[in-house]
């Protein structure tokens, strides 16, 4: 009677447990059918590429929609896309574009000139208010147009002769320019019919963007999308190079938290994730070293100097504060594989560019000390008040924060008080200059060195730090001006010459991706823009 | 009873009205917007979102707007955030996952904290007390961050049972639904234990042992409705804990539900979702204490609708 009694319970979980017994894995099956699974950390605010502004969605829009160039999977060279061939200027200022005949959107209609035309005045469009709008701006006439001052769009320097012929004109001379179509979304074209039929042309958050309306000329079509679950592409008939698609489909899931993503990866439903905590990449490297990738990015983090606010208003204290911190010490106490010393704005080898930084970039306590004596605040005394505000209490940022605080103290004798700031105050904090020192960063939108030293310049939105230095905007203008490598360099040279004598920034390390990536999965390359050719992608289950 | 509800009813308008006005005015006082993004914009662009979105208007415009279209449309507005969907929409999407999740979380809380609360109370200290008492406590005091990844670990990446990630068939309820439901089982026990001790001690239990009911008779008729009585006063805030709560079980489960969403539209400056959310919560917060006095009333015969 007693053990009957207790056979129930436990047969009932037996069986629930049996009902459920290890079933095939999402990765197990997805190699078998070429399903791709790939965390992609954020649910997309919209599929619609003009008015995107993260990159996680720029990696889900790839695959929807294609510009006039591609990455290859290298991140580095340039590919024909919708554009099969184009032609420079010798003045490097227009581009012609020659585009395929066989382009199609995904209903079957051709793709034209005029969609890139009409997309390029789109994004400029200012009801619209594309918060990439920017990237257009080397464009004759983007920025007025986009600020209201030009009106009539034929004074923009798009043009589209004929159906097959797409030409931008340039106010300078781009040897980014082609990067630039390249890149995530903002200047990829979209299929005007539907989207004005769903009234989004003009606005955002037209329905056009939901699966069986959206229209792209991408490799894939969007099948399913299922907020904050999974958005599913399956393989689009109509793309003009869809012999060479081998994925069937792809899934992308919006996981925000990278712990229960490394557990989706662990337990067979992810092919690839987009981040890996950094506790656990040791674990990795010990116990599953070809599962771990380690890349380099192009993202810089430094501190923010507010050169409006003492103490920071003298050069001198902001070398101080830089020259006092042991980089390669506080990435390996700190990140580990995940980061590497920067001393210089520009990560080496951007856009094929390096910078040496001179020696009082390094470390020097001494010299920092002297400095801050020669300021007026020998051994810290008489010092104002410091206080160091952050982005978030995360456990990498906090840890940064002490070990940066503990350099101050050590090399300097000055205390700072640490500030974490929720990320929307942290920034509200940022543009109103309401801040003393910042632990900041930036993420390249594009592998080019202007895009970091664009930052410093006085009219960049994103010069937190309120410098202001007129022969810098002077070298920057060289910059943009400059037809030959050479002179572009040497504006470069000059530019960051002048960042570490002034020191607005203190460059601190350049992040790692750190991810993980199935052995099934053929044909990817890490790379530091994160770029996908998904042609180039296929699985093959190990055996 | 019918008046008593009216007028309950009636109390909720100024109270909703109050919740929404100070939402409303306080998210709109915290710094940063729904457009303040890494990358910051030029003025000139900021200024065309904003007025795409009507922010360019005076405070007090956008509140009457914004309440005029709640109050005779039920329309809750466009998401700041996800612009190609509307609060309605989003409301309508998560929240029967939600509400699904807490109905699965319910179930096991109940179904594992009654019977074990009665059995500790009717066992009293025996070893099946004090077994049934370990898990009570252990259950209130293992978090759910700690629970949830635990048992993801051991049965889902181990045992590959089950996924640890997504709301995708109906075994993948079962992971989150046991992690949510587990700590409130353990409410649940103690609640039960506790009631039915007392209600046991009491006079008439004497009376009916008394009479010779049998032992069953005497439990699940006489004693259970007074025994239950903390358990239903701490069902209706449990429900809207569970409900509004699920944020942490979402998040770890990758769980599509509302309290993320919840949770995040004030992380994102989403105003209306934060509205439209807050709106929602506090509804089914008054109305599931109602429901609870209700029960509360024809449960205990000292209490009388007034």
């Amino acid at each position: 009677m007693r053990s009957s009694r207790l056979l129930l319970p436990f047969s009932a979980l037996a069986l629930l447990l049996g009902s459920c017994a290890r079933h095939e894995t999402a990765v197990e099956s997805g190699n078998r059918d070429q399903v791709l699974h790939l965390g992609n950390r954020d649910e997309p605010a919209d599929l619609d590429p003009h008015p995107n502004n993260s990159g996680t969605t720029g990696i889900l829009l790839s695959s929807l929609f294609e510009g006039l160039v591609t990455r290859a999977n290298d991140g580095v060279t340039i590919l024909p896309g919708v554009a099969e061939r184009w032609d420079i200027s010798p003045d490097g200022l227009t581009y012609t574009f020659h585009l395929r005949a066989d382009a199609k959107w995904s209903n079957g209609d051709p793709v034209t000139a005029q969609d890139f035309r009409d997309s390029f005045l789109r994004v400029l469009d200012p009801a619209l208010g594309c918060e990439q709008s920017n990237v257009a701006f080397p464009i004759v006439g983007a920025q007025d147009f986009l600020e209201g001052r030009l009106k009539d769009p034929a004074a923009v320097g798009v043009r589209a002769p004929d159906a097959h012929t797409f030409i931008t004109v340039l106010r300078h001379p781009a040897p980014y320019w082609l990067g630039i179509l390249a890149y995530n979304g903002p200047l990829w074209p979209v299929h005007r019919r539907s989207v004005e039929a769903a009234g989004g042309w003009h606005q955002r958050g037209g329905a056009w963007t939901r699966p069986g309306q959206l229209i792209g000329n991408g490799p894939f079509v969007l099948a399913e999308w299922r907020p904050n679950s999974f958005i599913r592409v399956v393989r689009n008939p109509h793309y003009w190079d869809a012999a060479h698609v081998r994925l069937q489909e792809v899934r992308f899931y919006p996981v925000e938290d990278e712990n229960a993503e490394e557990r989706a990866f662990r337990a067979g439903q992810l092919h690839v994730t987009y981040r890996l905590p950094q506790s656990k990449v040791a674990t990795y490297e010990r116990e599953h070293p070809a599962e771990l990738q380690i890349a380099p990015d192009l993202r810089l983090a430094y501190l923010t100097f507010n050169v409006t606010r003492p103490p920071f208003t003298d050069p001198r204290v902001r070398r101080a504060f830089s020259l006092a911190i042991n980089r390669g010490q506080l990435v390996k106490a700190t990140l580990g594989k995940l980061g590497q010393p920067a001393e210089s704005f520009v990560i080496p080898g951007t856009g094929g560019y390096s910078f040496t930084p001179p020696k009082e970039a390094g470390f020097d306590p001494a010299e920092a000390r002297r400095l801050l004596a020669e300021a007026g605040f020998p051994g810290g005394v008489g010092l104002p008040p410091v206080e160091f505000t952050l982005n978030g209490n995360a456990g990498v940022t906090l840890l940064l924060a002490s070990a940066l605080q503990a350099m101050w103290v050590q090399n300097l004798g000055v205390h700072v008080s640490v500030l974490p700031c929720e990320f929307k105050v942290y920034l509200s904090i940022c543009r109103e200059k309401q801040f003393t020192l910042l632990l900041d960063g930036w993420g390249y939108g594009l592998d080019d060195p202007r895009d970091p030293l664009e930052l410093a310049t006085t009219s960049d939105p994103n010069n937190d730090s309120a410098w202001s230095n007129r022969d810098y905007d002077a070298a920057f203008a060289r910059s943009d001006a400059a037809l030959l490598p050479a002179e572009r360099n040497a504006a470069f040279d000059a530019m960051n010459a002048i960042l570490a004598r002034e020191m607005p920034y203190a460059p601190l390390y350049a992040a790692n991706q750190g991810f993980l990536l199935r052995s099934s999965v053929r044909g990817w390359r890490s790379n530091r823009l994160r770029a996908i050719d998904w042609r180039q992608l296929w699985l093959e289950s190990t055996p | 009873m019918l008046r008593f509800i009216a007028r309950r009813l009636l109390e909720t308008i100024p109270v909703l009205f109050i919740i929404v006005t100070a939402t409303f005015f306080m998210i709109r006082f915290v710094p940063g917007g729904p457009f303040t993004a890494e990358k910051a914009v030029t003025p000139e662009v900021m200024r065309n979102l904003e007025r795409a979105y009507n922010l360019d208007k005076p405070l007090w415009r956008q509140y009457a707007g914004y309440l005029g279209k709640v109050v005779f449309h039920g329309d809750l507005g466009p998401s700041f955030k996800y612009p190609n969907r509307t609060v309605n929409e989003i409301i309508a999407d998560k929240l029967p996952v939600s509400l699904e999740l807490g109905a699965w979380a319910m179930l096991i809380a109940l179904g594992l904290g009654l019977p074990l609360g009665i059995i500790a109370a009717i066992k009293r200290n025996t070893f099946m007390d004090y077994l049934c008492s370990a898990f009570g406590m252990i259950g209130i005091c293992v978090p759910t961050f700690v629970l949830g990844p635990l048992l993801a670990l051991s049965l889902g990446i181990y045992l590959h049972l089950f996924n640890v990630s997504g709301w995708y068939g109906p075994t993948d309820r079962i992971l989150p639904g046991v992690t949510l439901g587990f700590v409130y089982a353990a409410y649940v026990m103690r609640l039960t234990r506790g009631g039915m001790l007392e209600v046991l001690n009491q006079d008439f239990i004497r009376t009916a042992r008394a009479k010779g009911a049998s032992e069953f008779r005497v439990i699940f008729r006489h004693a259970i409705r007074g025994g239950l009585l903390p358990v239903v006063s701490f069902l209706g805030p449990a429900i809207a804990g569970i409900l509004t709560g699920s944020f942490v079980i979402e998040t770890i489960f990758q769980i599509p539900g509302l309290g993320r969403e919840f949770v995040n539209s004030a992380f994102n400056r989403d105003y209306t979702l934060v509205l439209g959310t807050v709106i929602l919560y506090a509804t089914l917060l008054i109305g599931l204490n109602l429901v609870v006095d209700v029960v509360q009333v024809w449960l205990n015969p000292k209490l009388k609708f007034e």
